[in-house]
């Protein structure tokens, strides 16, 4: 009996051994990858990282030859999955989900265990747009309706935004600013609470993402007064922009992969090349445009620029709005 | 296990003192914009009280009140016979499960395991060596094909980081 | 299309044998995980999301279906048998059918436990499939102020839930509501009680809390005991299965249950909790056998009655609106979204198919998990006469790991290990433990729907009692506590006039 057990248990190890080797062995000639990639997510699952991985993965996982593990570091604004990275070994097989504005601000506005300069930016997958939205049988027809009642009452009319510091905070911030009035901007817990509060009238507006909101838009649920790009949305192009409205400010929420600092090159180019190989087949364009998946493919230069350039934005905006809550609230 | 009653109620009067302490130099906010600091403000209060509460209820003496053996929410356990307890156990579990959190990122996860369960059977009761040895590697053997091969549970890998990948 | 021809024609789409086989390999993946502790639904379909590109939408949908109806059955297992609740709603589970379990009737509760959540399987579907779309627009009613209601409701309810000393509840709750404070809170990202550990920032988690404070203490309290008594209670095959008595006994708690859960389970959050929680003090006030807290079946059949069908419920405002009120529903939602279906209010318009074939074969799952578990409750009744030696080892790996597995921290796993620790004490010093995970669970839903309710209403308390939904909710939940001591007060003063 005893000796039997010992040897299923040498039989068994045998095999659990052989059956690693020989799935390492069927991949490709290539350097890179030669093994799955642990994708950290900072986020629960369901949030935007997680549809962004969704999307792209199926594609990404053929291109690259290689299967992905989503592993989910969720909490605290996606700090504790950018602090695993700035601690992985710099050898491409663990990638983040890196999504602005939390990159780059949220090294600034507290002890968050990591620099930004740990990071390699990789690729920028998407960028949501920031949207101005209120629920169907709402008064509010225009952007000058939402400014005329805001300036006759300052700081009663209601606008859910997804958390803060968060794209949505910055943007209501910054159109108070442009256009002179004071809101009552309302943090919730995430961007599907603050629509869902508008939806049924808990707030008059949010400020939300086009993904994110686009299934309401379509069916008249909600509407939608302005959105925050430079140019209008292909995906809604009845829609004007703040911009053209004459309120100068653009936001948004961009998602995308970053590795370790110190990464190869060669294997950032790898990765890159492959993100950007997949985001421009048909087959990808189709499914992205149903589904209002606003795609925003920055290479590695490009990307580590753009991370840049939000930094020197943001970092003002959050030293006249954020430093104590009851700053925020005035 | 009055004495142990009377000081765990004591020590959480501590916690919750401290912790309002901690609550006080966050900033609270006004009700229209609450800060950090309202809610567990309140829930320090909410804790030193019912903490305070359960202390004088342990030190008064008391009336029968409700609290009889039915209403204990675990009877069966609290009416065994104390002096058969091996309380040595529990320190052993604890030591062990301290020992195997602490090995598991270096060791990873196939090693830390088995030497676990080879530590848990014998604690348990089981006293062969051989044998425990067996089926601590048949049932490591097991939860590594399941958790990290089938149900990708990232589990440190430790030294076999390389051979596994 | 009206709901019968929609409903025919879902039953069309779903009994086509590929549809049928994603619906079994989904209740067999959903029992396994839900067994096992830690691992929930939510990971293993994030695991399994991008496999379902290769398949039709509605086969990836029927096959998520599977996986989570599976979890809620598969979930009660290892509450009942080890003590160990492996996911939120069956820690309630946990207080009577861990004590049957001890009683020898282990068989009895897992297999009330499944035939329970059949049934209410069955009545929340037919909910979902008739009353759709009106429930979820009455859902959306529910802003942060009601949200506060029910968690106030739900502490009350959880003071009393287990009749032990009131006092002692109400420390334990404190405890609870204090742990989950800990970490970044959401609203301005500002750490509490994290000491400067950038782990900690993500707070506490209530997995590692229950798995320690039910299923470490357990094991700890079960390796004290004398080695004569410390073989748990045998089970007879024989006596696997619940007595006619028994039978009766769970009948109306089964029936209750399931509508306390379904219409429970559409507020979002933590609602399979709170719905088991108002089911079992249902049970425990309406008992006349005494056995409350020594292993009662009603305890057992009306909260997993409860539990499954509040997963009835939280399909409702997805499939009516597109609101994934969980992040379960939400990798749900992603199913569509990779294959360029946008779910929204339009889905049963524009995907009839779909929407159809995937509530028929929540009926068809619902059907085959029973058909799957009930011959499984041998199986397992049968597992805890394993020797203790062997049995306790692999408890404690499967705690090791399940942790490990929820956010892959070895910090969980300190966690769980302290808990263990606390939860011995306060076992021998004769503290309810649910109070505190429930605690735990609800608190950090307290202080956001209060923070979001008094954002938007400027500071205005009175926006508790002044709504209607809320201002009922809290009335009920006044008088539901107010009532039993008046009645203790006014009955000896009636009975000495007579």
């Amino acid at each position: 009996m005893l000796r039997r057990t010992g040897y299923a248990v040498v039989v068994f190890l045998v095999v659990a051994f052989a059956t690693n080797v020989f799935a390492q062995g069927t991949s490709a000639k290539v350097d890179y990858p030669k093994k799955p990639i642990n994708t950290l997510i900072g986020f629960a699952p369901g949030g935007g990282s997680d549809v962004m991985i969704s999307m792209v993965r199926p594609h990404l996982e053929k291109a690259l030859k290689t299967t992905f593990v989503p592993v989910y570091k969720p909490g605290s604004g996606s700090d504790i999955a950018l602090m695993e990275l700035s601690t992985s070994k710099p050898d491409g097989y663990t990638v983040v989900i890196s999504c602005t504005p939390q990159v780059p601000i949220n090294a600034y506005v507290r002890e968050a265990g990591y620099k930004i300069s740990d990071f390699a930016f990789v690729a920028n997958v998407v960028t949501d747009p920031g949207i101005f939205v209120v629920r169907a049988e709402s008064p509010y027809k225009t952007i000058a309706d939402v400014i005329k009642a805001a300036k006759e009452k300052p700081g009663t009319l209601s606008v859910g935004v997804s958390s803060a510091p968060g794209d949505d905070w910055f943007a209501m911030h910054m159109f108070e600013g442009a256009a002179q009035i004071k809101l009552n901007i309302v943090p919730f817990s995430g961007d599907g609470p603050s629509w869902q509060a508008a939806l049924a009238g808990h707030v008059d507006a949010t400020s939300n993402n086009l993904s994110i909101v686009y299934a309401q838009l379509r069916a008249g649920k909600l509407r939608a007064l302005a959105i925050m790009t430079d140019q209008r949305s292909p995906i809604i192009p009845d829609v004007p922009t703040f911009k053209e409205m004459g309120y100068n400010f653009a936001s948004g929420s961009s998602r995308g992969f970053s590795m370790p600092k110190n990464t190869p090159k060669a294997i950032i180019d790898i990765f890159a090349g492959a993100v950007k190989q997949v985001m421009n087949t048909e087959e990808f364009k189709a499914i992205a445009l149903k589904t209002a998946f606003p795609s925003d493919y920055q290479g590695p230069e490009e990307y580590t620029a753009y991370i840049k350039k939000l930094d020197t934005i943001y970092r003002p905006l959050w030293d006249k709005y954020g430093k104590s809550p009851d700053a925020a609230a005035k | 296990m009055k004495l142990g009653s009377v000081v765990f109620a004591g020590l959480i009067l501590a916690v919750g003192l401290v912790y309002e302490i901690m609550a006080l130099n966050m900033p609270r906010g006004r009700l229209s914009y609450p800060g950090p600091g309202l809610f567990p403000m309140i829930i320090g209060l909410f804790l030193i009280a019912t903490a305070l509460g359960c202390l004088l209820q342990e030190i008064l003496p008391r009336k029968k009140t409700g609290e009889g053996p039915s209403a204990s929410p675990l009877p069966s356990q609290d009416s065994a016979a104390p002096e058969g307890r091996n309380v040595i156990k529990t320190f052993q579990l604890m030591a062990l499960m301290i020992g195997y959190t602490l090995v598991l990122k270096t060791l990873g996860f196939l090693i830390s395991i088995c030497a676990f369960l080879v530590v848990a059977i014998r604690i348990f009761g089981y006293r062969r060596w051989v044998p425990a040895l067996a089926m601590a590697a048949v049932i490591a053997g097991i939860s590594y094909v399941s958790f990290v091969l089938w149900l990708k549970v990232p589990l440190p890998l430790g030294i076999f980081e390389e051979i596994l990948g | 299309m009206d709901l019968f021809s929609g409903l025919i024609h879902g039953f069309s789409v779903a009994l086509t044998p590929m549809n049928l086989l994603f619906g079994f390999l989904g209740a067999v993946i959903g029992t396994i995980i839900g067994i096992l502790p830690g691992l929930g639904p939510l990971g293993t379909m994030a695991l399994l999301l991008s496999l379902t590109y290769g398949f039709d939408p509605t086969a990836g949908m029927i096959l998520f279906a599977g996986i989570y109806f599976g979890a809620m059955y598969g979930g009660s297992t290892t509450s009942i048998l080890l003590n160990i609740p492996g996911e939120a709603a069956s820690v309630v589970t946990c207080i009577e059918g861990y004590q049957m379990a001890r009683r020898g009737r282990a068989g009895a509760a897992l297999a009330v436990a499944a035939i329970g959540s059949f049934v209410a399987g069955t009545i929340s579907l037919i909910g979902l499939s008739f009353l759709a779309p009106t429930l979820a627009n009455a859902a959306l009613k529910f802003g942060p102020p009601e949200y506060l209601a029910v968690a106030l409701v739900g502490l009350m309810i959880m003071s009393r839930l287990t009749g032990g000393n009131l006092l002692k509840s109400l420390m334990m709750i404190a405890l609870g509501l204090a742990l989950g404070t800990v970490g970044m809170e959401t609203v301005a990202g500002y750490m509490r009680y994290t000491f400067k550990q950038p782990l900690l920032a993500q707070g506490i988690d209530f997995l590692p809390v229950a798995m320690g404070l039910f299923g470490i203490s357990e094991v700890l309290v079960t390796a004290e005991e004398p080695a004569g008594n410390m073989q748990l209670q045998k089970v007879r095959f024989r006596e696997l299965w619940p007595t006619l008595v028994e039978w009766k006994r769970s009948f109306w708690p089964i029936i209750r249950g399931s509508f306390i859960g379904f219409f429970v389970g559409l507020v979002p959050g933590p609602s399979p909790v709170i719905a088991t929680m108002v089911s079992y003090s249902v049970e425990n006030k309406l008992d006349k056998s005494g056995e409350f807290g020594k292993g009662a079946i009603e305890g057992v059949a009306g909260p997993e009655a409860a539990n499954n069908a509040a997963v009835g419920g939280a399909y409702v405002p997805l499939m009516a609106l597109g609101i994934p009120f969980t992040p379960a529903m939400a990798v749900v939602m992603a199913v569509l979204l990779i294959h360029g279906i946008t779910p929204g209010p339009l889905l049963m318009s524009e995907n009839p198919d779909l929407f159809w074939g995937v509530i028929a074969s929540m009926y068809i799952g619902n059907f085959m998990l029973l058909v799957f578990n009930l011959p499984l409750v041998g199986v397992f009744a049968s597992i805890i006469r394993a020797p203790l030696y062997l049995l306790m080892p692999i408890v404690l790996l499967l705690c090791l790991v399940g942790v490990y597995s929820v956010n892959n921290s070895i910090l969980d796993i300190w966690l769980m290990t302290g808990f263990g620790l606390l939860g011995y004490l306060l076992r021998r010093l004769r503290y309810d433990l649910a109070p505190l995970v429930l605690a735990l669970i609800l608190g950090p839903m307290m202080e956001r729907s209060f923070r979001e309710a008094m954002m938007i209403s400027r500071g205005d308390l009175s926006v508790f009692v002044s709504r209607p939904i809320s201002g009922t909710i809290l009335l009920v939940g006044a008088i539901v506590l107010v009532a039993p001591l008046l009645i203790a007060w006014i009955k000896p003063l009636i009975s000495r006039k007579a």
